[in-house]
């Protein structure tokens, strides 16, 4: 640890003390999320747009990224103190819209719109030399929707990458692979492995080797969702499916996507439409999920670690994901976590002692947060926080596994929670309602000896729904409130 | 009338004797009597010699082919018959003056229907305005330089917000105070009369034929003692009305007639109390805002409205922000309050009648818009405005009797008659054919005699000349012997055109002219730029052949370029037939030789300049002069991007080192104070560091910007300053992948990556970002000029089987396969892809010397085997011509070099391929320790 991370620690530890100084926070204060995770500013330059769009770290510890405006920027001092200005070294100008980075094996790699591309300092000034075009197999009709998100490194060295659907004139020509998943080979051969994505604003590899995407509501996206994305699906949008016809698709034509289904009977016509592990219902927990990172830190950014955080554009927020695997398919529940940033998140990366960096653009489409654009961070004061930890699927029902424990009495009374279930369609219309709503009830509650477990017995689950959980009676041991008393699992498969 | 024809030729007079005591000037070298003989037309009867003709320069009468189109018949007949009487001064001889009265105004008449038939009747139509056109007319009569020759109408003091509108009453005033104003002070030299009084205009002619004449007088009067003063149809106008006000009329006009306010507006109610609008106009119907300022401001429009048809209207106004509409004071629509475009209408039953029509509307800011319509009985909804709106301004015409008549057929062919007879026809050459004048020739000339009689006969032409007058041409005439033998010099030379075309009424030159003292103080600033005496006083002529290349000598004396766009007086235009060989005079008689030496160029001293020029470090050049197209960081001095095309370099070096020395009254500072400078180049020594100033200068628009310079700050404009500037885009008619590239020498490009194509390059602004950097962009880009270069589209490199087979078809699949871009020490990108096993890399660099710029492409290829039939493809046109060997024009816009090799087959060929013609570049391999390598460079420019 060096001087500067030792002195942040201490102060993290300072601020922790502080925080917990503070008067109790109630189930409204947003102070209730600050008491466990403090949002570090550290503005910009003046005169430097900051609309960050990949983030990552190099081997000294500088944070590197990725701006919208074609950019990339080398943060000198990523742990600086709040408020203290960002010192930034200009890496690279002049590329087109990369909105993603990654560092390997000495090389920068980052997707423009027209190609996957890897850059190069020779010489040790911290300034780009060589820009080499890894894969531009794919074209660009020109309509400014068809972002690329990426790349990913998977374990064989592909690398992934995501790619938007355009929204109005294509003045170049349609073309296709747009709304896929694509891997890249080392060898800059283009896989094409996934299609009817829409607007894929985030990917990432799990720790154990799968890689997953989020997605943000629209026509052919009844929710946003964070899906699993494996080679051969198709996850509902139609735009692409016309590239599905070529000979770079290994697999079958999916068939064409009936319009107006629920969700869990599209497979009935479209065996590998692939339902998602997470739907974020919409505005509930945000409206455009983006970039995300699990939590790795083995605890030391709190009682998450192994969990997914996904950043949401619009809210300017950062959602909270438990996943587990249920009959071969991965899926779970979201939570809101940490709202109150600037601008939109839509980058996430994690420093180097388990902050997670939040790089944040809303240009064009509008966010909570006064700023347009930005980096911040987001600490552990050490503070735990009430939270719904995990919630499992169970046969005939969930378990809920909490951060502290909590009052037992009223953790076994059912008029604690609240629970309802729908789900969408997928529809060409732009997102879905939430339909076949039902209220569900508690049938029994078994809390663990240890208050940290409440097993919920729970009648008329359905498959390919949300179940919405409530707990507005859930109080902790010590009579707090939950942080956020609100869990969605969304519940594709039932354990047996 | 305070000047006669004796006065002025006597102020010549005076004036060439005038410094008698002093060393004699050239200017009083010059006999008088040449001016005469030149002004006075004497060559149109008496024949001269071509040496004599080319010294003299005679002043040709004014065209009369179209005069019945210019003139009234009232004031021809007026102007026959007393000719001195009607214009002192006027060059024009009584012809008539031996006849009977009678004789004499039967024969006027017979000329008057003669002229009135040549271009003739005189339209007359009723030329409608508004006080801001003569307000205008009154303020660019005053300030472009009219004064300068004639007589001001009013005193400089009046004038000092001359930007407003004038009323009838202040027109009244007017011409009560525009007597004996001003002092006769002659022009030094002038030839001509000077301060002559354009009172009588108003009875001459109209509007439209006087607008037509000041906007091309030379048209009319070719001997351009009169000059163009670059005015346009519009400002021709405007002076014509102020010249003609004498005729004007309040009329009522079609239209509606506005005010514009500015004022903060910042009530919801727009409130016009107390303000004076700062200019009026009229518009034909309100479906629009007239100009403004961008917030905060307002407008009235008021008209009589006329109904003819009795009925209830409704009147729909839409307005941003507010507005309210009256009829006769009834308010019949309210739109009050802050608010985007928005429509309210009323309704009001009218009968017929005359109505007062009132709309006010304001705008505090942001976006802002007004239209005004009405519906009614047996009208549609439509615009207000038509004929029904009438509104009141200044109407010129002249009476109807002075302007009506009807050639008779037998007098216009008695007045063709007379013209002919009376000699006009020698003066007034195109009007008839008529034989030569059977005058003796010139230098035959008895000059005791004749015209110059003491009492000329009354047959012959009476010039009313004085005995000073007579006894100058005498004098004059007896030379005309010598004048074959000797030829003015050219100091002579430049003497006698300065002083035929006055233009020592605005400049100085050998310590004579510039304004005159009651004519300084309406030279003035254009805005508010505090140049002192420089920005207002056209500049002294002393060596003016050293300062300027000739070049720029030309541009500004037949081209009408202006260097000083704060100073109001204009640089007259006389057209090269009269001035041209000034242009080669002042040269010789002012350059030299060695001031023409340029300093030596190199990058380094580019560097150095660019130090000196710019603040920080520098000189600081850039705090009072302009640069290309930036501003100063002080007053607006002239444009640092002009200085080494127009100066001549020892010059440009005398004025560094002395400012004073070539300009007595320069407010520009001397650096090199006891020979050093507080810059550290060279030690602070002026040679080096005025070099090197040059040098960087001499990049003209290809300059990289100097520190310090403020470059505004448009949203997303992408400025290019120590290196080059990059930016992905959508680019039309390119491709969706095209990287626009912005060079420090201001000589940008875009290459398609998708294509590997350099596709375009223009020089100047390099680009503004706005379109793919705002809100959720993804435009089609264009450079911001449209003096683009197109490059030949698709592939650049092909393998043909030979020379004859065609270039691939750009929309077909090429093979290129891009392998991305390096960067050089300068921060220079290089574009590398694979083509059939080579590795292809351009790298397109600007380069510079003086005043120009190019586009180097180099070009470097890798490959496996030595490829025997790969070509270049350096240009495609619609015409392309071989200039030199490996230089190629193309489309009469650019110029290609290429590399010539010594072998036929090493050379570039043009080949046709139906409409269009296409350079092929054979490229030759060379083994090496890798493979087989090519390197070449093509050079471009436009």
């Amino acid at each position: 640890m060096n001087r500067t991370m030792l002195l942040i620690s201490l102060m993290v530890g300072i601020g922790a003390v502080q925080a917990l100084a503070q008067a109790p926070a109630g189930d409204d204060d947003p102070n209730v999320e600050a008491l466990s995770y403090r949002i570090v500013s550290m503005p910009q330059p003046e005169g430097i747009s900051l609309e960050v769009s990949g983030l990552a770290w190099l081997p000294d510890e500088r944070l590197m990224m990725a701006t919208r405006r074609g950019e990339i920027f080398i943060a000198q001092n990523p742990l600086a103190a709040s408020g203290e200005t960002l010192e930034l070294v200009r890496f690279a100008h002049g590329l087109q819209e990369p909105l993603g980075l990654l560092v390997h094996d000495g090389w920068i790699y980052c997707v423009q719109r027209g190609e996957l591309s890897r850059l190069r300092d020779v010489d040790g000034d911290d300034r780009v030399d060589e820009i080499e075009t890894v894969c531009d197999t794919w074209r660009v009709s020109g309509n400014y929707h068809e972002y690329n998100f990426g790349p990913r490194i998977d374990a064989e060295g592909n690398f992934w990458i995501t790619t938007n659907k355009p929204f109005g004139g294509e003045p170049f020509g349609r073309v296709d692979w747009r709304g896929w998943a694509l891997r890249i080979t080392p060898d800059g051969e283009m896989i094409p492995t996934a299609c009817g994505l829409r607007s894929p604003a985030g990917i990432e590899i799990s720790p154990w080797g799968d890689a997953f995407y989020t997605d943000n509501q629209g026509e052919w996206c009844g929710a946003s969702k964070l899906s699993h994305l494996e080679p051969g699906d198709f996850h509902g949008h139609p735009w692409g499916l016309p590239s599905a016809r070529r000979e770079e698709w290994a697999y079958d034509y999916p068939g064409d996507p009936p319009n107006g289904k629920l969700m869990p009977d599209v497979v009935q016509d479209i065996p590998t439409f692939k339902l998602p592990a997470v739907w974020f219902p919409y505005d509930k927990m945000g409206k455009s999920p983006a970039g995300m990172t699990w939590d790795q830190s083995g605890g030391r950014f709190g009682p998450f670690s192994g969990q997914l955080f996904v950043g949401d554009q619009h809210h300017a927020s950062v959602m909270r994901v438990f996943l587990e695997r249920v009959n071969g398919h991965w899926q779970g529940a979201c939570f809101p976590f940490r709202s109150g940033f600037q601008s939109g998140a839509l980058r996430l990366a994690w420093g180097p002692d388990a902050q997670l960096f939040v790089g944040m653009t809303n240009r064009g489409w509008g966010s909570r947060g006064n700023q347009t654009d930005g980096l911040q961070r987001l600490e552990w004061t050490g503070h735990v926080p009430f939270e719904v930890r995990e919630m499992q699927a169970r046969p005939h029902g969930f378990r809920l596994v909490f951060t502290v424990p909590v009052d037992l009495e009223r953790a076994q009374d059912p008029a604690s929670y609240r629970m309802e279930s729908y789900t969408y369609r997928l529809h060409a219309q732009y997102g879905s309602p939430e339909v076949e709503q039902k209220t569900l009830s508690i049938e029994s509650i078994t809390v663990s000896e240890d208050g940290l477990a409440a097993d919920l017995k729970i009648a008329g689950l359905r498959r390919g729904y949300v179940h919405e959980l409530h707990l507005p009676g859930i109080r902790a041991e010590d009579d707090r409130p939950l942080a956020h008393a609100v869990a969605y699992y969304t519940l594709i498969e039932q354990p047996r | 009338m305070s000047l006669t024809a004796l006065g002025w030729w006597l102020g010549i007079w005076t004036c060439m004797v005038a410094p008698a005591d002093e060393t004699p000037s050239l200017y009083t070298a010059i006999p008088p009597g040449e001016a005469l003989l030149s002004e006075r037309g004497c060559l149109s009867c008496h024949a001269a010699t071509p040496e004599v003709e080319s010294r003299l320069h005679p002043n040709p009468a004014p065209h009369l082919d179209q005069v019945g189109a210019r003139l009234s018949p009232t004031y021809m007949r007026r102007y026959l018959t007393d000719p001195h009487a009607t214009r002192p001064g006027t060059r024009m001889p009584d012809l008539l003056a031996g006849l009977t009265d009678s004789e004499r105004s039967e024969r006027i008449e017979d000329l008057v229907h003669f002229l009135v038939s040549r271009g003739g009747p005189l339209a007359n139509p009723t030329t409608a305005v508004t006080g801001d056109a003569l307000a205008a007319g009154r303020r660019l009569y005053h300030e472009v330089g009219c004064i300068a020759c004639h007589q001001p109408v009013e005193p400089a003091a009046a004038l000092e917000h001359v930007m407003g509108t004038l009323s009838a009453a202040q027109l009244a005033e007017m011409s009560e105070e525009d007597e004996g104003l001003f002092e006769v002070e002659p022009i030094p030299g002038a030839w001509v009369p000077t301060d002559v009084r354009l009172d009588d205009l108003a009875y001459r002619t109209t509007v439209p034929a006087l607008a037509r004449f000041l906007a091309n007088p030379n048209a009319v009067r070719p001997g351009a003692r009169m000059p163009s003063l670059d005015l346009t149809d519009r400002e021709a106008e405007q002076i014509a009305v102020y010249l003609l006000r004498d005729r004007a009329e309040r009329t009522r006009t079609p239209g509606i007639g506005f005010e514009y306010f500015e004022a903060p507006f910042d009530t919801p109610v727009g409130s016009f109390e107390d303000l004076s609008p700062v200019r009026r106009g009229s518009m034909t119907q309100i479906d629009r805002l007239p100009d403004h300022r961008p917030d905060h401001f307002g407008f009235r429009f008021s008209a009589t409205m006329a109904i003819l048809e009795a009925g209830s209207y409704r009147f729909f106004v839409t307005s941003d922000d507010g507005s309210r509409l009256w009829i006769d004071d009834e308010l019949v629509v309210a739109n009050d309050g802050f608010h985007p475009m928005q429509e309210r209408s009323g309704q009001i039953d009218l009968g017929a009648g005359a109505y007062r029509f009132v709309v006010e509307s304001f705008e505090r800011d942001g976006g802002e818009g007004l239209r005004v319509d009405w519906e009614g009985p047996g009208r549609e909804r439509s615009p207000v405005g038509g004929e029904s709106f009438t509104h009141e301004g200044l109407g010129f015409r002249l009476p109807e009797e002075e302007v009506s008549l009807s050639p008779d057929a037998a007098r216009v062919e008695r007045g063709q008659q007379h013209f002919v007879e009376l000699g006009c026809a020698s003066c007034h050459p195109g009007v008839v054919d008529a034989p030569a004048a059977s005058a003796p020739a010139l230098g035959r000339l008895d000059p005791r005699r004749g015209c110059l009689a003491a009492a000329p006969a009354a047959t012959l032409p009476q010039y009313a000349l004085d005995a000073v007058e007579r006894t100058a041409l005498r004098e004059a005439i007896g030379q005309v012997a010598g004048w074959q033998q000797t030829a003015p010099t050219a100091e002579e030379r430049v003497v006698r055109t300065l002083a035929r075309h006055q233009c020592l009424a605005c400049h100085r030159r050998d310590d004579l002219g510039s304004p005159r003292d009651d004519r300084r103080s309406y030279f003035v600033i254009r805005g508010d730029a505090e140049l002192g005496d420089e920005g207002r006083i056209p500049p002294h002529l002393d060596h003016v052949g050293n300062k300027l290349r000739p070049s720029s000598l030309e541009s500004v004396l037949l081209e009408s370029s202006r260097v000083r766009p704060y100073m109001a007086a204009r640089m007259p235009q006389y057209g090269a037939e009269h001035v041209g060989e000034l242009i080669t005079d002042l040269i010789a008689v002012d350059a030299r030789p060695e001031d023409a030496i340029e300093p030596p160029f190199t990058a380094e001293s580019v560097q150095q300049g660019r130090q000196l020029v710019g603040t920080d470090d520098g000189l600081g050049c850039i705090n009072c002069h302009t640069l290309g197209p930036y501003e100063s960081l002080g007053v607006p001095a002239v444009d640092l991007a002009t200085m080494t095309e127009r100066l001549r370099p020892g010059w440009f070096r005398q004025l560094l080192l002395d400012p004073m020395s070539v300009n007595m009254i320069t407010r520009m500072p001397k650096f090199w104070l006891e020979d050093r400078s507080p810059v550290d180049i060279a030690e602070g020594a002026p040679g080096p560091q005025i070099d090197a100033m040059w040098s960087y200068l001499s990049l003209g628009d290809a300059m990289p910007l100097p520190k310090g310079l403020v470059v505004p700050e448009a949203e997303f404009e992408l400025a290019v300053l120590d290196e080059p500037v990059l930016c992905g885009v959508f680019m039309a008619g390119v491709s969706p992948r095209t990287l626009v590239v912005g060079n420090p020498e201001s000589l940008h490009y875009a290459f398609d990556l998708q294509g590997s194509r350099l596709a375009k390059a223009w020089r100047g602004r390099f680009f503004n970002a706005k379109g793919t950097w705002h809100a959720r962009a993804g435009a089609l880009e264009s450079p911001p000029t449209d003096d683009v270069l197109e490059l030949a589209p698709g592939a650049p490199f092909a393998l043909l089987p030979n020379d004859e087979a065609a270039w691939p078809d750009p929309e077909s699949d090429t093979g290129y396969r891009t392998l991305g871009r390096r960067f050089d020490d300068r921060r220079r990108p290089s574009f590398r892809y694979r083509f059939e096993g080579m590795t292809i890399e351009e790298k397109p660099v600007p380069r510079r010397e003086r005043r120009n710029t190019w586009l180097q492409r180099s070009f470097q290829i890798e490959s496996e085997n030595d490829q025997q039939n790969l070509w270049f493809r350096a240009a495609v046109g619609r015409s392309i011509q071989a200039i030199a060997p490996g230089v190629w024009l193309v489309d009469d816009r650019s110029l290609v070099e290429v590399p010539v090799g010594a072998e036929a087959t090493e050379q570039s060929r043009r080949r046709t391929r139906g409409e269009w013609q296409e350079i092929l570049v054979p490229v030759r391999f060379v083994e090496s320790e890798s493979g087989w390598t090519a390197a070449f460079e093509v050079e471009l420019t436009w």
